[in-house]
């Protein structure tokens, strides 16, 4: 799977969020990492295909999305699953991670082993008869991560994924994710630990551009000493930053 | 949907709506026992109440995705959203059916032990209220995906009470099955038919996470709200049915009573009313015959061209309300004075001479009729009649339960001579 994103514009009313966004996506685990109202959950919105773009193109595997229809052939290769995701809460694991697969395009006949494969890999087959309501945070995420890989769809979009996770959960998440070898994952985040940990690139977003666009290695090789940060790659990221925001 | 049917919280409202639906059917009164379309219509009252619980339920449901904050998610299905919408108000509606239809099961079965004819009729007013129970659902179903959640509810109930309250100045609202009415079959057909239509519209209502709504959206939805609105107001639920001919039910004796076929489980109270006129003093003169309503119809030319409906022509007709035996013995009670006195018989009597005395012993007389032909002297009606004449009726009915029978036929026999003796002449 191959995401293309050429030239991509998005806003709100009058607001341009994004402008000019190009990109190649491929297979692995990119992170987009930025302040808050970078553009990075308005980017994976538009990929998701929530938004159509104002301007530029989306393609996936060199097929055009251009309308609702094309995005609608396009989204059963799309998993999506937004920072504060919905559930109906009578429903059990199961219900919602198999609602997700008709949601998503499923054939019925592989309900059952698309949505057993997704509860295994997030650790939840013992939980599936569980009510959604009743289920803790790291429980509900982990559902969460199910409904967007359920079928397993080629492009994963996690926006915040591991927001309100304890040490031990997001640990849980990395494994998690670092199993969708073959898709192209994309997960907007604050954390820089998760980046270090299980990206393959990192895309760090500023005012709706990309400002850096690389490996976790080259990200961590523009951190220099007098920039505040624990780490090398938090250094870095400062360091992307316009000079105003550098400084605490 | 069977996931929606699952899952969905309206499971926990049914036992409530059941027990309304039960109460209605059974507490408002139990003669449509025995009675096919009054056993349908009886079955279909609980669907105007339901109808309003059901409105703001289905406004609820509706609202679900807004409150569970499904929209992001759901906006990226590679299901057509009018497909997982009707989904998910097929479920909504058959949940909320299921009360409604187990109301119409009890009342079929309760019926169904004495079989009577007419089972074709109880259909109509089973399909007239699961009408009703769809257009709540989807008016409260609208409700919900235009208005936010909790507001939804409570304004899609109150709305349906307001519209059912307005509709019911336009003949919306059955609450009898009596045999001379059926529901009209085209009516409900262009009814159900405008009601679908509404539904199906309802599935493209744009989704309230969507940045602007969809104009043609909007567009669809008045379009299809239009001919139901046209529908509801221009027919009526019910219309007359054609006279049963040959096929209509008597009882002879004294007087022919005649009744249509679906009241057969009256024939045993009326062959008893028939026997007490029978004992009748021979100076009362009861008409050769009486029909239910609508069991003969008469029609006239009239001078403006058009064909009218005689009430006047053809035997005297009487009512059965809801089973009360004070309903028909009222109107045969009538019919036997109005024969005795010929009050239209202007060549041998001038009963535009009555005196206001008179007419109070004539009202003590028939009062005395009504009770006697019932066997109580306790009328089961209440009435906001003129003062004189409740205590005229009164007086009527403690002769009828005070008195033994030979002391009540001597003085009603006595009242007879004496009234007709005023006003008419002897030869008659």
């Amino acid at each position: 799977m191959t995401v293309v994103l050429e030239g991509l514009a998005q806003g709100y009313g009058t607001h341009t969020i994004i402008d000019q966004f190009t990109t190649i996506l491929r297979p692995g685990i990119t992170a987009l990492l930025g302040p808050n109202g970078a553009g990075k959950t308005t980017l994976l919105r538009t990929l998701a295909t929530v938004m159509p773009p104002r301007n530029g193109v989306i393609s996936l595997d060199g097929t055009a999305i251009t309308d609702e229809r094309s995005a609608r052939r396009a989204r059963d290769k799309i998993g999506y699953l937004p920072q504060d995701f919905g559930f109906e809460p009578q429903m059990t694991v199961r219900d919602f991670v198999t609602y997700a697969a008709w949601m998503r395009g499923v054939p019925s006949a592989k309900w059952r082993q698309a949505v057993d494969e997704a509860l295994e890999m997030v650790d939840l087959s013992a939980e599936q008869g569980m009510r959604m309501r009743r289920l803790s945070g790291g429980m509900r995420q982990r559902a969460g991560i199910a409904w967007a890989v359920v079928g397993r769809p080629r492009l994963v979009l996690l926006d915040e994924p591991t927001v309100g996770l304890d040490p031990r959960q997001r640990l849980q998440f990395r494994k998690i994710i670092s199993a969708l070898d073959d898709t192209v994952v994309v997960l907007s985040t604050h954390l820089i630990d998760d980046v270090a940990a299980v990206c393959d690139r990192v895309i760090v977003m500023h005012g709706g551009a990309a400002r850096f666009d690389g490996s976790v290695t080259e990200l961590e090789s523009l951190g220099h000493d007098g920039l505040p940060g624990h780490s090398a790659l938090e250094r870095a990221y400062m360091h992307l930053l316009p000079e105003s925001e550098q400084q605490l | 949907m069977w996931l929606h049917l699952r899952t969905s919280p309206i499971r926990w409202s049914l036992p409530v709506l059941l027990a309304v639906d039960l109460a209605a059917l059974f507490l408002r009164n139990r003669s449509w026992i025995g009675v096919w379309p009054e056993s349908g219509a009886a079955a279909q009252v609980p669907a105007y109440l339901l109808g309003v619980l059901a409105a703001g339920v289905a406004a609820w449901a509706a609202g679900a995705q807004t409150r569970h904050r499904l929209h992001e998610q759901l906006a990226v299905a590679r299901v057509h959203p009018a497909i997982s919408e009707a989904y998910r108000l097929g479920a909504t509606l058959i949940l909320l059916l299921i009360p409604y239809v187990i109301g119409q099961v009890v009342a079929f079965a309760v019926t169904a032990r004495t079989f009577p004819p007419g089972l074709g009729l109880f259909w109509g007013y089973a399909l007239l209220g699961l009408f009703v129970m769809v257009m709540a659902t989807a008016f409260g179903w609208l409700c919900g995906r235009l208005l936010g959640t909790l507001f939804a509810a409570l304004a899609a109930s109150m709305g349906f009470l307001f519209l059912l309250t307005l509709l019911g100045r336009v003949g919306f609202v059955v609450l009898s099955g009596r045999p001379n009415t059926m529901v009209d079959p085209v009516g409900l057909v262009l009814r159900l038919g405008s009601v679908m239509l509404l539904l199906v519209a309802l599935l493209w209502l744009p989704s309230p996470g969507r940045a602007r709504p969809a104009r043609r959206a909007i567009v669809l939805q008045v379009a299809a709200i239009l001919p139901l609105a046209m529908v509801v107001v221009t027919t009526s639920p019910v219309v007359d049915r054609t006279p049963p001919g040959d096929d209509v039910t008597c009882v002879n004796g004294r007087m022919t009573l005649c009744i249509w076929p679906e009241h057969e489980k009256y024939l045993p109270k009326l062959r008893s009313l028939n026997a007490r006129i029978g004992l009748l003093p021979a100076s009362f003169v009861p008409p050769p015959r009486m029909n239910e309503i609508g069991i003969e119809r008469t029609w006239h030319l009239g001078p403006d061209g058009v064909i009218h409906l005689d009430g006047d022509a053809g035997a005297p007709i009487f009512h059965i309300l809801e089973g009360s035996p004070w309903s028909y013995a009222g109107d045969v009670s009538n019919a036997i004075l109005a024969s005795t006195f010929g009050f239209t018989d202007t060549q041998y009597c001038s009963w535009d001479t009555l005196t206001s005395a008179d007419q109070e012993r004539l009202s003590v007389l028939g009062a005395w009729l009504e009770a006697y032909l019932v066997g109580r002297s306790t009328p089961d009606y209440e009435t906001n009649a003129p003062m004189e004449m409740q205590a005229a009726w009164a007086r009527g009915r403690a002769i009828a339960g005070e008195q033994s029978l030979p002391e009540q036929f001597r003085w009603a026999d006595r009242e007879v001579g004496d009234l007709r003796g005023r006003y008419c002449k002897p030869v008659r």
